[in-house]
């Protein structure tokens, strides 16, 4: 023990004692942090340049324009859709929008964006942000559109209730005028207008038998028989006129058949209509929605993020933090090995009678109070900076989990030193080593773009483990139980390094004979 | 007999087809300054490295005070210390600082330390530069330190691989003549390997020499000097310089066992360097050879180690 505490006092001697040593060692990553905090210390994205061009812009095209410039973005206008797709090859603008010529509400033609492909972590970010304010001029003008059409609606509504009463009204004076009909009709099928032709001989024939009975005068007789005569005209032409007021009388009938069928239709049709109105005015009140915003947006959706922080800083945190862990792990550890290796007292160490596992041991260990140093630093920092207040739990819980990552850092870098004959090759691999692991995280590329198998292998990597775990812990507060398959696979990588460290230490003093 | 408090049998030692040691066989007694001498890359690193446990023989063992040094590998590392060609300690650290450090790997306590460091720093005179990280040290200082260190434990075996290396004479001296000092005050048996073989002369009461992967010759330097003094040296300088016709006109003479040209002078060995003399005087007289100087020499341990190595090349 005291021997380990001798080794661990003599490589943080060494440390202060050489200034540039130092200097990277402990003020590298804390600058490194504090310049990634002030930067990421915000949830926007500042400057983006959009460039547009329209062969004419209308008041449309103007106004989605307006709706971009603000702080975030600077709108440019261009003189050609060539010049505006060049202007992001030369990084002049991050997306080229083009308009249709007059763009206007009829218009079907779609705006166009070009964006650069090969700034894929970036390009999305851009598209999202523009879209979203695009997406709200848009939702602007549905919302006018939808106001209007909803008026509309509302006014039918409304006029339709009012008018249903006129038909029901309607409908019971074609009621009323189809019973009157009827009656009329009836009524003049009752009056009974067939009269018989009356047979005036026989009168004539009786006032025959009454003059030659009474003998009465043949003038008297003649006047009776003018009389007789003249009644018998009348009654013919009574019997005419009476004739012809039943074919009147008929064809009124007829007629008025005629008009209470038509009022009979009417009725139906009213009766109709009013249904038709009903149902209309169903249909219209059975819209359950009639809020402008519900009907332009049916389903309101909301991204509400899982933990409270809202600024980058507080999301790109624990990759940031895994991040410096990683490169100050593996070069501090890659570092160390060599420095111990050039040493001139390096022999020397060898030929005590000290356990070479406790040289190993007093390297790690120097190495991680470093780091642990380091993290206090970058914490303490990040706290002030977001004014985050963290659980005491939760921090102890960061802290061994971090150990533990930084322990797998610094063994795979304390390998590479004893690995590598010179300096710099050492520092070379040490930074190939930590920009592969870099490489296939979640930080460049999502893993979800590469191929199954490859992803498969991938997930193994301690960079992407001590990630996944350090958000869990860190941003979603959960305990190191949770994460304990994490926990057990970086321990397996420890003890596998330090076997592999161990042997390779072994290996490498014959360089030294 | 006393068993040899240390001793090498049959070590062979290969690093890949090259073979550096064969079939070494090398007894060091105990409180003697041990000289093992060779030319460069002859194996006298590769030997000590072996001896102090830093690497493993192919084949053979070494015994120190009759233990398996592979099996007591931590007696060894305790009692055995260690001065490598290059000063090995941490530049960055104070004299003290090294001091104290090496002196707890090596498990002493701080108190053994605080007594004892004062004392070693007055042994290896840097009593005054306590304070000065080893960067700041001169070559002889740093060389003063690194032994320090490798005394820091009370070795019963100091191992010194080309303790003067680099140094220049007066600096060479001084070393030396700690190491004599540490020799005498602390008994401590030293082993030190040197191409420089007049230092070897200066310090070592024994010396083996090692050549072609193979010990060649070891002893005391008188019975090294013995054994190889029963030929004394007579020297001959001629004017013309042709040795190499005159060295064919004296072979076949009976009592030259050895002819060597060495500086521009001809070097012969024989058992009656006085006849030899007379002789060789005659031999110029008669082929009218201007001879410059003409000497009756014992032969020095760089002669006796030139002399044999040469039979190997």
């Amino acid at each position: 023990m005291i021997k380990l505490f001798e080794i661990i006092k003599k490589n943080f001697r060494l440390l202060i004692r050489s200034k540039t040593s130092a200097l990277i060692v402990l003020v590298g990553p804390l600058v490194l942090m504090l310049l990634i905090g002030f930067a990421f210390n915000t949830s926007s994205i500042f400057d983006i340049k959009i460039g547009t061009y329209s062969s004419s812009y209308s008041e449309l095209s103007n106004s989605i324009n307006d709706k971009l410039t603000d702080e975030q973005f600077r709108v440019l206008k261009l003189d050609s859709e060539e010049r505006c797709i060049d202007a992001i090859k030369t990084g002049e603008v991050h997306v080229c929008t083009i308009y249709p010529a007059d763009l206007n509400l009829q218009t079907s033609d779609k705006i166009i964006f070009y964006v650069d492909q090969t700034r894929l972590n970036f390009v999305y970010i851009i598209l999202d942000r523009i879209s979203s304010k695009i997406a709200t001029k848009s939702t602007e003008l549905s919302t006018a559109l939808t106001n209007r059409l909803l008026t509309s609606l509302n006014n039918a509504n409304t006029k339709l209730s009012e008018k249903g009463g006129i038909v029901v009204e309607l409908t019971t004076n074609l009621k009323d005028a189809k019973e009157l009909t009827t009656d009329i009709k009836d009524q003049f099928l009752s009056v009974e207008l067939n009269v018989s032709k009356s047979n005036f001989t026989e009168l004539k024939n009786e006032i025959d038998d009454i003059k030659q009975k009474e003998n009465l005068s043949a003038s008297l007789f003649r006047d009776l028989d003018d009389l007789v005569e003249d009644v018998e005209d009348n009654y013919d032409n009574l019997v005419l006129q009476l004739e012809s007021v039943a074919s009147i009388r008929n064809s009124a009938e007829t007629g008025l058949g005629a008009l209470e069928n038509k009022l009979a239709g009417n009725i139906q049709d009213s009766v109709e209509l009013k249904n038709t109105i009903d149902e209309i005015n169903q249909d219209i009140n059975s819209i359950e929605i009639k809020d402008v915003a519900r009907i332009v947006s049916p389903i309101s959706t909301e991204i509400k993020p899982i933990v409270a922080e809202s600024t980058n800083l507080s999301y790109t945190f624990p990759t940031l933090v895994i991040l410096v862990v990683l490169f100050a792990g593996v070069l501090i550890g890659a570092t160390t090995i060599q420095e111990e290796k050039s040493s001139k007292a390096y022999f020397r160490n060898f030929i005590t009678p000290t356990h070479d596992i406790l040289f190993i041991l007093g390297n790690y260990l120097s190495n991680l109070i470093i780091i642990v140093i380091q993290l206090l630093i970058i914490f303490a920092v990040m706290l002030y900076i977001t004014k985050t207040s963290v659980v005491e739990l939760t921090l102890l819980n960061i802290f061994v989990l971090l150990a533990i990552v930084a322990s797998v850092f610094i063994l795979l870098g304390m390998l590479i030193g004893y690995l590598f004959r010179s300096n710099e090759t050492s520092n070379i691999a040490a930074i190939s080593v930590s920009a592969l692991l870099l490489f296939f995280s979640n930080t460049i590329l999502p893993l979800e773009t590469l191929p199954t198998a490859i992803r498969g292998i991938v997930s193994f990597n301690p960079f992407i483990i001590g990630e996944a775990s350090l958000k869990k812990v860190l941003l979603f507060n959960e305990s190191l139980t949770s994460i304990l398959p994490s926990i057990y696979t970086l321990i397996g990588y420890i003890a596998l390094l330090v076997v592999l460290v161990y042997i390779t230490r072994e290996l490498t003093k014959r360089w030294f004979s | 007999m006393a068993q040899p408090f240390i001793q090498f049998e049959n070590i062979s030692k290969s690093f890949g087809k090259k073979v550096v040691l064969n079939d070494v066989n090398l007894s060091i007694p105990y409180k003697e300054i041990y000289g093992i001498i060779g030319k460069s890359g002859s194996g006298k690193t590769t030997l000590l490295s072996i001896l102090i446990g830093f690497i493993r023989a192919d084949k053979g063992k070494v015994y120190y005070q009759s233990q398996d040094t592979n099996k007591e590998i931590s007696l060894v590392k305790q009692q055995f210390g260690f001065a490598a060609q290059q000063a090995s300690f941490y530049t960055r650290l104070t004299v003290r600082e090294n001091l104290e450090y090496f002196g707890r790997l090596y498990g002493l306590k701080e108190s053994e330390l605080r007594e004892k460091i004062p004392n070693l720093l007055k042994l290896v005179n840097l009593q005054d530069a306590e304070d000065l990280q080893g960067w700041k040290l001169s070559a002889g200082m740093q060389k003063r330190l690194d032994i320090a260190c490798a005394i820091i434990h009370d070795p019963k075996v100091l191992i010194l691989d080309e303790p003067t290396q680099d140094l220049d004479p007066v600096l060479r001296k001084d070393i030396l003549d700690l190491v004599k000092k540490i020799n005498k005050d602390k008994e401590v048996t030293v082993v030190v390997t040197s191409h420089l073989l007049d230092e070897v002369e200066y310090i070592c009461t024994m010396v083996a020499i090692l050549d072609s992967t193979k010990i060649i010759t070891s002893g005391t330097l008188n019975n090294l000097k013995d054994r190889y003094s029963k030929y004394v040296e007579v020297i001959l300088d001629i004017e013309t310089k042709n040795y190499e016709k005159i060295i064919k006109q004296l072979k076949g003479k009976q009592d030259i066992k050895k002819i060597v040209v060495r500086n521009d002078k001809l070097y012969l060995y024989t058992t009656n360097g006085e006849n030899l003399i007379k002789d060789m005087l005659a031999f110029a007289r008669e082929r009218k050879l201007k001879i410059n100087n003409i000497s009756l020499n014992r032969p020095s341990l760089e002669e006796i180690f030139e002399s044999l190595t040469k039979k190997n090349d």
